[in-house]
């Protein structure tokens, strides 16, 4: 099966036969059925990279020299031994002008590893969305260009919000931290690790349970997996108020 | 000036396409969840100025909820990095002091002395003071032009005080107490048909999201329109009542005007963001035949239509 022109114009990336593809996946077999069902979509070209960088830089290198877009799996250190994950990947790929969309199977990843570099990742699919219907790559990657290009959409736009830290937890050894979001779904809680608040907070995690912290948020986001957070700060202290206390 | 901000970005989208940069005043009608969640984050951008809040102070509200919590630190840090003024004293004493320009503002209500005890007390009438019968109302009058009524979730009991005051309550538009539903359950009808008498309106609008409970409830719809038969209806969102299932994938939905209107990405939307020019007064979008259109397109039986018995 090829995609027609009409899909194309709707995927929005132009002439697919232009397009080479590279997966980046520790699961090799994993990788080999993706590019099957690439190629069967009618992109020009898929090309199957070992996941076999230790280095960050190097795997870029590799992407770069392959392909003009990318999509990379999250986790690489099962069957390999990376010293840096697929959102490090993405982020790097995009910060040098190549699209690329992450792939992760695992849900608690998105909160933990993910998140930190949500703002840098236009583009991110679970594995079952994947396995669903591999056209999404294709409409991801062109997400990926549009926000490269023209900025960020509509619902990953950040506006500045309190966030209270509700409890502390334990991930995979790693100390994490559930917040509500102000005005955004009230009834929601968004996991994220507590390094993400800086040194002080890392170190002694559990003073930020009921804490409020500020935070640029896409608050247009739909599902807590796809809200990032930037520019996270403590809770200003109004140092005039306490300058009127008597002694 | 703003009114109210639920938890929905559109609000925060509707605010940048219509390039507003600073509002005079942001005023909160009364402290539920769905009219003051959204403040944080409109309060905590930066880049938006604000000269002054009112929002009343409300006992029946758990501060120790998160909710309270980020709300009462955002004001905090307004107050504190933006010099933000914020003021609890938002009741008919008030009276006309927001109005700017060629516009007439009037708080009409909640009445000074029920403010004073505020949600949680005891009223002077030895009736319970709820946070919807604390809320505000307001009316805004264009010289020349026409008005439009916001009484946010105002209750029975508000209205039963504004009317013993004697408070003259018309206007052009209304937008209906708490989104076409009252707590008043059974009396509806009847609720509905005073409070369209009181306002004698030429439109009514609801602004309803779209749950599992119908808002409007079909009670109201049918007083309302008993009182005012020949008023034009708009619902903000299609209400499951009317269409059980959203707008069909293969159906365009071209009636909205240009600003983001909750439940479009869903096909959930009705009327959507409305746009109404006081100087009419009248509806600039959507524009009326497109919106009865899409209700042609997407309602089995819209409440909207039904026969008044």
């Amino acid at each position: 099966m090829t995609v027609g022109s009409a899909e194309e114009a709707a995927i929005g990336l132009g002439d697919l036969a232009d397009l080479t593809i590279a997966i980046y996946d520790d699961n090799r077999e994993e990788a080999l059925s993706l590019e099957i069902e690439l190629g069967d979509l009618g992109v020009g070209g898929v090309v199957v990279l070992p996941a076999e960088h230790r280095d960050l830089e190097a795997a870029l290198q590799a992407v770069r020299d392959h392909a003009n877009a990318a999509v990379c799996d999250h986790v690489l250190r099962i069957h390999a031994d990376a010293e840096f994950s697929g959102a490090e990947m993405i982020e790097g790929l995009v910060a040098a002008d190549t699209p690329g969309v992450l792939v992760t199977a695992f849900a608690a990843d998105v909160g933990m590893d993910i998140r930190p570099h949500l703002p840098s990742i236009p583009a991110f699919i679970r594995r079952s969305q994947l396995s669903e219907d591999p056209l999404i790559v294709l409409e991801e990657l062109n997400n990926c260009r549009v926000e490269m290009l023209h900025g960020r959409p509509a619902h990953r736009e950040a506006f500045r919000t309190p966030i209270y830290i509700e409890r502390i937890a334990t991930i995979n050894g790693e100390h994490a931290l559930d917040a509500r979001i102000g005005s955004w779904q009230l009834d929601e809680v968004i996991q994220f690790p507590a390094r993400m608040l800086g040194e002080h907070w890392a170190d002694s995690p559990d003073e930020a349970v009921g804490q409020i912290f500020f935070a640029h948020v896409n608050l247009g986001a739909r599902k807590p997996e796809e809200l990032f957070l930037e520019q996270l700060e403590p809770e200003p202290v109004d140092t005039q108020e306490a300058e009127l206390h008597f002694s | 000036m703003l009114i109210d901000a639920p938890a929905d970005p559109t609000l925060l989208f509707a605010i940048k396409d219509l390039g507003i940069e600073k509002f005079d005043f942001v005023v909160i009608s009364h402290r539920d969840r769905d009219h003051v969640a959204g403040l944080p984050a409109v309060i905590s951008t930066q880049s938006l100025e604000i000269e002054e809040i009112f929002i009343p102070a409300d006992a029946t509200k758990n501060a120790a909820s998160h909710q309270s919590k980020s709300l009462i630190a955002s004001l905090a840090d307004a107050k504190r990095s933006k010099r933000i003024k914020v003021s609890r004293d938002l009741d008919d004493a008030v009276g006309d002091a927001l109005s700017g320009g060629r516009f007439k503002i009037e708080v009409l209500g909640p009445l000074f002395e029920d403010a004073m005890t505020g949600p949680g007390g005891v009223a002077q009438d030895g009736k319970m003071i709820s946070s919807n019968s604390a809320s505000a109302v307001i009316r805004i009058s264009c010289d020349d032009g026409g008005s439009i009524l916001l009484p946010g979730d105002a209750d029975q009991r508000s209205f039963e005080a504004l009317e013993a005051r004697g408070v003259d309550l018309t206007a052009d538009i209304l937008v209906f107490p708490h989104h076409g539903r009252n707590a008043t359950v059974g009396h509806e009808r009847g609720f509905a048909r005073w409070i369209t008498e009181l306002v004698s309106p030429g439109q009514v609008y609801f602004s309803v999201g779209r749950g599992a409970i119908a808002r409007p409830s079909p009670e109201v719809l049918l007083g309302m329109r008993e009182a005012a038969p020949n008023a034009y209806i708009a619902c903000t969102q299609l209400c499951a009542e009317c269409a059980p299932e959203p707008l069909a994938e293969n159906r365009t939905i071209g009636h909205l005007g240009g600003l983001p209107s909750s439940g479009a990405a869903l096909r959930t939307c009705c009327a959507g963001t409305l746009h109404i020019d006081l100087n009419g007064p009248s509806l600039r979008a959507p524009d009326p035949r497109e919106h009865q259109k899409f209700i042609d397109a997407v309602a089995v039986d819209p409440m909207c239509r039904r026969a008044v018995a």
